[in-house]
């Protein structure tokens, strides 16, 4: 987990046009998304090999998490639909220790999904707040 | 990471330094789980040396909350940067976690 933060820290030396705001909220969507293929991601059949690609344009960052050789995510579906107020709303979830994750990546960031064979990508994008 | 306890008259003051993430958690939590089994039931997290913090960390701290009530007592967090208090203001988790400006005055007003 130390090499995403460590990678996140060379983007941001390198792209230091990115506010303060975009950037915590950049960091905190990408290891979250690390975090939670290393959390539930299933090697098929070997172990899992995690890729990141992270880029700061001008007006936009991305970030690109391949998982190789890996299973099918098993997301329980509702999870995708439900956001943080959804969340909150569930009395019950307000001291849960567990299940914020995807809930804040999808709210700092757009989230994409691909599969192809036994690769799994994870596209984040966040649109800076740079004038243009 | 690094986890500092130190005993005060009232209170003990957890300081976690580093990265609060999942490798991390559940060290914090250890840490404050086993203050609260020695007996001590109002602690303090210090949280002015912690460089990130994500849902894991969060719920590292929820789960030392509860720990904390069932105990009688209570946690609380202090020094609370940035980056923590946007986790905190996106989850309305401080709410139930009220950050407050340094450790001395987190159980000013018990």
């Amino acid at each position: 987990m130390d090499y995403v933060h460590n990678q996140l820290e060379r983007l941001w030396l390198a792209a230091d046009h990115v506010p303060l705001p975009d950037r915590m909220a950049f960091d905190l969507a990408v290891i979250e998304t690390v975090s939670n293929t290393v959390r539930h991601g299933v090697g098929d059949p070997g172990p899992v090999e995690v890729g990141i690609d992270l880029t700061a344009t001008p007006i936009e960052l991305l970030a690109t998490i391949t998982e190789y050789g890996a299973a099918e995510p098993r997301v329980d579906a509702a999870a995708y639909r439900d956001s943080m107020d959804e969340v909150l709303d569930d009395a019950q979830q307000v001291l849960a220790e567990s299940g914020r994750g995807l809930a804040m990546i999808q709210t700092l960031v757009s989230l994409g999904f691909e599969r192809e064979g036994t690769t799994n990508v994870w596209r984040l994008r966040r649109r800076t707040s740079v004038p243009v | 990471m690094q986890i500092d306890v130190e005993r005060h008259d009232t209170y003990s003051e957890v300081s976690s330094q580093g990265r609060l993430n999942m490798v991390a958690a559940p060290k914090l939590k250890e840490a404050i789980s086993s203050e609260i089994g020695t007996g001590a039931k109002r602690i303090v997290v210090n949280l002015g040396k912690t460089e990130f913090m994500d849902s894991s960390g969060l719920g590292a701290l929820i789960s030392c909350l509860k720990l904390a009530r069932q105990a009688g007592g209570d946690l609380r967090i202090a020094n609370v940067p940035q980056q923590v208090l946007m986790v905190l203001q996106l989850t309305s988790m401080d709410r139930v976690l009220t950050p407050y400006p340094d450790a001395a005055s987190a159980f000013d007003r018990a």
